[in-house]
């Protein structure tokens, strides 16, 4: 009965055929930021979606299990209801309005009618104190931004969604180190300032993981490990295939492949 | 040109949002506006009667540029919208002699109704999918119409008396001119206020990325079938006043066509933009009227004249696509650059904000 974001053992079928994600259980608590690990195709971003609502159609549908947030069931919820209830997703790409210019950019994010005007207004200026190179660039048409500026863009526009629970796809996607570590000490500042919690979903584990008060590791559509930051960085097999630190020396590939085989966590 | 928006500050949000950028801004329009008004006092009546069929083109346009423009979803049925609502009052003042302020309204109404029927498939269907089941609304509509005519009117046209108020008359071009062009202002003042309200940032923003979108919280489908509803309504409106207008209803004037000509409109007018879609309005319909002028002043060719139709479509095609090749932003991006250069010269562009 504890607030913030609880999964229980979701799976997903693409197509009917194809089991992208099965069994995965995860929590978010209020005010944590917790991250989601894996290499590509190992089922994060889908997890993501299903939380957001954004697995709809026949093509991809949550078959099992539930998501809940405060103890409320939001798994089958359309997108807008999810975020109406505070539960607000990051898009990996093809996040922001190009053509739109972004003070626009801005204006375009639903308001919950549980907000006032004036606490939009104070998250507005809040937004704009976080972020100030959107206010510098308030009448720039967003496809001009570069990519940090369009990451710190599309963070804007979800705050004002007010939102209690943030889900960041990939943030740092194709971004230089210095603004990765930018933009997740700006995701620091806001969990503390607005008080969201947020669900990471990361490629970059050694980035996660210097933010992240717990995290989890997903494999072919499963949570194979997960554990506080210290745990995950001390474990031997987190630390030769994620991080790339092995005692062992450097390993073939097949090796590893064999590795995997043999060897489930 | 004091339409500069230097040296206007906005100090809120509010004043960010307004429908007039500057106070200059207004005062130009409202002369704008005055010298539009006295148009008809110095043009002849031929030419009057070309801005009465562009002021019902606007209308239509606009309602299609809502669709097509804002929201993103091409639609293919704009002749059969159209048709709705001449039919409607055809319908209802062929049979029961209704009132005009009965069958405009009614006329609305049905076309949302239409709308509401044609945005739904929208809930499932994206992109070309969408587009020809909006084609498939427009055969469904038209043959609608044709069986009407045959069976109820012989097979001709229905013919529509002038709309009269209590006892008066609207009859006469001046009058007509008047008459739409204060509805032509009215639906640009909806179209403008609906495109600053949070309604048209949400067709805006599912033009742009519908999935974004969804994640920003927006009801991706309710405002898709908002803006077909909204559209086949004010699309609606325009094919009953061209039915008044015209004096004439008929289902051979509905022709696919009519779809080309109004997306022809928005298109060279500029996508996504009130004033393009103003522009191409009237742009479109003068159009075949100053080419079948040119024809007749210049020397060319007698069978030019003789193929008058073949010559405006093939010079409309060649136009379409100068526009879709140079200039995809249409007449409003001309304007702009127009009103650009008086703005900042003589400097040529804006410093980097």
């Amino acid at each position: 009965m504890t607030p913030g974001l609880r999964v229980e053992n979701l799976e997903s079928v693409y197509n009917k055929a194809i089991t992208a994600i099965s069994g995965v259980s995860l929590e978010v608590p209020a005010g944590r930021i917790v991250a989601l690990m894996g290499v590509n195709g190992s089922g994060k971003s889908t997890t993501l979606n299903a939380i957001g609502g954004l697995l709809r159609g026949d093509a991809q549908a949550i078959t099992a299990g539930s998501v809940h947030f405060d103890d409320e069931r939001i798994d089958g919820l359309p997108p807008h209801e999810v975020v109406r209830r505070g539960v607000v997703l990051v898009p990996e790409r093809e996040k922001i309005f190009e053509t739109l210019t972004v003070a626009e950019n801005l204006q375009a994010s639903v308001v919950p009618p549980t907000v006032a005007p004036t606490a939009h207004k104070q998250r507005l200026a809040e937004v704009y104190e976080l972020f100030p190179a959107l206010m510098e660039r308030k009448r720039t048409v967003a496809g001009f931004l570069s990519g940090g500026q369009r990451q710190m863009l599309a963070m804007a526009r979800v705050l004002l969604c007010h939102p209690r629970l943030l889900l960041v796809d990939e943030m740092t996607l194709g971004l230089a180190p210095l603004v990765i570590a930018d933009l997740l000490g700006r995701l620091c500042h806001m969990r503390t300032s607005l008080g969201v919690s947020v669900l990471l979903v990361e490629q970059n584990v050694a980035a996660a993981l210097e933010v992240a008060d717990y995290g989890y590791i997903m494999e072919k559509g499963r949570i194979v490990f997960h554990g506080t930051p210290d745990k995950l960085l001390a474990h031997d097999d987190v630390r030769e295939f994620y991080l790339g630190l092995g005692e062992a020396g450097a390993r073939s590939y097949r090796d590893v492949k064999q590795y995997r085989r043999t060897h489930r966590w | 040109m004091t339409t500069n928006a230097s040296g206007f500050f906005k100090t809120s949000y509010a004043s960010d949002l307004g429908l007039w950028e500057t106070p200059w801004r207004r005062f130009w329009v409202l002369v704008g506006l005055a010298l539009v008004a006295t148009f008809p006092f110095f043009a002849n009546t031929f030419w009057i009667g070309v801005i009465n069929l562009a002021a019902i083109a606007s209308i239509g346009a606009l309602a299609l540029n809502l669709v097509t423009g804002y929201t993103g979803q091409l639609s293919l049925g704009h002749a059969g919208f159209l048709a709705v609502g001449s039919f409607t009052v055809g319908i209802l003042v062929g049979q029961w002699s209704m009132p005009v302020w009965v069958t405009l309204p009614a006329a609305i109404v049905v076309g949302m109704v239409v709308g509401l029927f044609v945005g739904v498939p929208s809930l499932r269907l994206r992109g070309i999918y969408l587009s020809i089941s909006t084609l498939a609304a427009y055969f469904f509509i038209a043959s609608l119409a044709t069986e009407y005519q045959s069976r109820f009117s012989g097979g001709a046209g229905i013919l529509i008396p002038p709309p009269q108020i209590g006892s008066w008359v609207l009859s006469g071009e001046r009058n007509w001119y008047f008459a739409l062009l204060s509805l032509t202002v009215l639906a640009t003042l909806l179209c403008l206020n609906l495109n600053r309200s949070h309604i048209g940032r949400a067709w805006l923003a599912i033009r742009e990325r519908d999935l974004a979108a969804a994640a920003l919280g927006i009801d991706v489908s309710s405002y898709k079938v908002m803006a077909f509803v909204i559209s086949t309504g004010m699309t609606s409106l325009a094919g009953a006043l061209l039915a008044y207008y015209t004096a004439f209803v008929s289902a051979e004037a509905f022709t696919f066509f009519v779809t080309i000509e109004y997306l022809a409109m928005i298109l060279i007018g500029g996508l996504g933009s009130v004033l393009g879609s103003l522009l191409g309005a009237l742009f479109v319909t003068i159009l075949p009227f100053l080419i079948e002028r040119a024809v007749e002043q210049f020397p060319f060719p007698a069978t030019f004249k003789t193929n008058m139709f073949a010559v405006q479509n093939g010079l409309f095609a060649i136009l379409m696509l100068g526009f879709l090749m140079f200039e995809p932003l249409g007449l409003a991006r001309i304007w702009g650059r127009i009103r650009a250069y008086f703005e900042l010269w003589p400097f040529r562009y804006r410093p980097l904000p």
